[in-house]
């Protein structure tokens, strides 16, 4: 199955377009491509419970949504700080996505 | 390899560079044999109007000759390419949802569907 | 034997300037620690990554001198992700667009990079297996 990955980067309290990436993610997974979206820099501020409501409705129907843990730290964050359905994870899983064949953008 | 580009960031350093530069490295990627197509969404919607090349700025005397001509260098792109415009992102900033050819309008709706209709999607 | 696999990063942004700068070196890094020969495009900004002529200063506001504040240059990076890959027997490739670097006067790069055009990029990623574009904001 081809894989689709979304490396977000913005606050998405600043950045309203992170609400149409998730929309794009849901939309691609429904053409039965594997969407996953990647939360690095500023945009790991959307892992705390409540910030991005879109977010957790996401991980929830099953989007893998992977949380740099470097940027987690780098905020005062942990794995503990964050929604369900979102997974702490290394800057490999980008990689990991790459050599996989994703398609990959960064936002 | 079907490429598109997708750009959302308009007129940044446009008066420094003479051009927008993701719209001049798409020619140039054309010219090197890509297979390319051109999205337009966010801000970059705006250069799908019709509009007459900037006027050239001076800074402390030193004039600009060749002011930048974004407008007119993406449709001379769409005359090569095939460029799209996200019909939404017009909407939003009071532009027509139908734009003048040579670009086409998609919705958001199916973007996954376009996106995934290409082998490499490269966001500048 | 499998065959080594390539990956091919288009960077934008100047030194300094922006976090996707790290974000993108470690993306980097990473690969080349998994044994993956990569070719880095640099676009606009970018081309400054590799100058040669950065250099560290001191840090007054925290009393820490040159040397007790060691600041990490991009040029070190680089420098440093060029000797891993060559001990390694990868392949690291950056190029430098060239006419970023001429009207950036920066042409003085480290040893290890090279100036080159789109064309270069898009026979780079023609070969890759598989290419990430790192947007300017």
């Amino acid at each position: 199955m081809q894989q689709f990955l979304i490396i977000e980067t913005r606050d998405p309290v600043e950045h309203r377009d992170v609400e149409r990436i998730a929309a794009l993610a849901a939309g691609i997974n429904q053409e039965g491509c594997n969407a996953a979206l990647f939360l690095t820099e500023n945009a790991v501020i959307a892992a705390r419970p409540g910030v991005a409501p879109f977010l957790e409705a996401l991980a929830a129907q099953g989007v893998p949504i992977g949380v740099d843990r470097f940027a987690l730290a780098e905020r005062g964050m942990s794995s503990k700080d964050m929604a369900p359905g979102m997974t702490a994870s290394g800057i490999e899983a980008v990689v990991d996505a790459l050599l996989a064949g994703a398609r990959a953008i960064w936002r | 390899m079907k490429v598109l580009n997708i750009i959302s960031s308009a007129y940044r350093a446009v008066s420094e560079e003479q051009d927008d530069t993701i719209v001049w490295l798409s020619h140039a990627l054309h010219n090197a044999g890509a297979d390319l197509a051109v999205l337009l969404s966010g801000s970059a919607v705006n250069y799908v109007l019709p509009a007459e090349r900037s006027s050239p700025i001076t800074i402390g005397g030193r004039a600009q000759r060749n002011a930048p001509d974004a407008h007119g260098e993406v449709r001379k792109l769409a005359e090569k390419v095939p460029v799209f415009v996200i019909r939404e992102d017009l909407e939003m900033r009071g532009i027509a949802a139908t734009p003048d050819e040579p670009f086409r309008a998609i919705t958001r709706a199916t973007l996954p569907a376009f996106l995934l209709s290409h082998d490499h999607v490269w966001h500048w | 034997m499998d065959k080594r696999k390539t990956l091919t990063f288009a960077l934008m942004d100047a030194p300094f300037e922006s976090s996707r700068t790290a974000t993108a070196l470690r993306i980097i890094d990473c690969a080349v620690a998994r044994g993956i020969d990569v070719n880095v495009f640099a676009y606009e900004g970018a081309v400054l990554l590799p100058f040669r002529h950065q250099q560290p200063h001191a840090n007054m506001v925290h009393g820490r001198d040159v040397a007790e504040e060691d600041h990490p240059l991009p040029r070190e990076w680089i420098a440093a992700l060029i000797a891993t890959a060559a001990e390694h027997g990868l392949r690291f490739d950056w190029v430098n667009c060239g006419l970023c670097v001429d009207e950036r006067g920066a042409g003085d790069s480290i040893d290890g990079t090279r100036r080159g055009t789109p064309a270069d990029f898009w026979k780079m990623a023609s070969e890759s297996d598989n290419v990430l574009v790192v947007p300017t904001a």
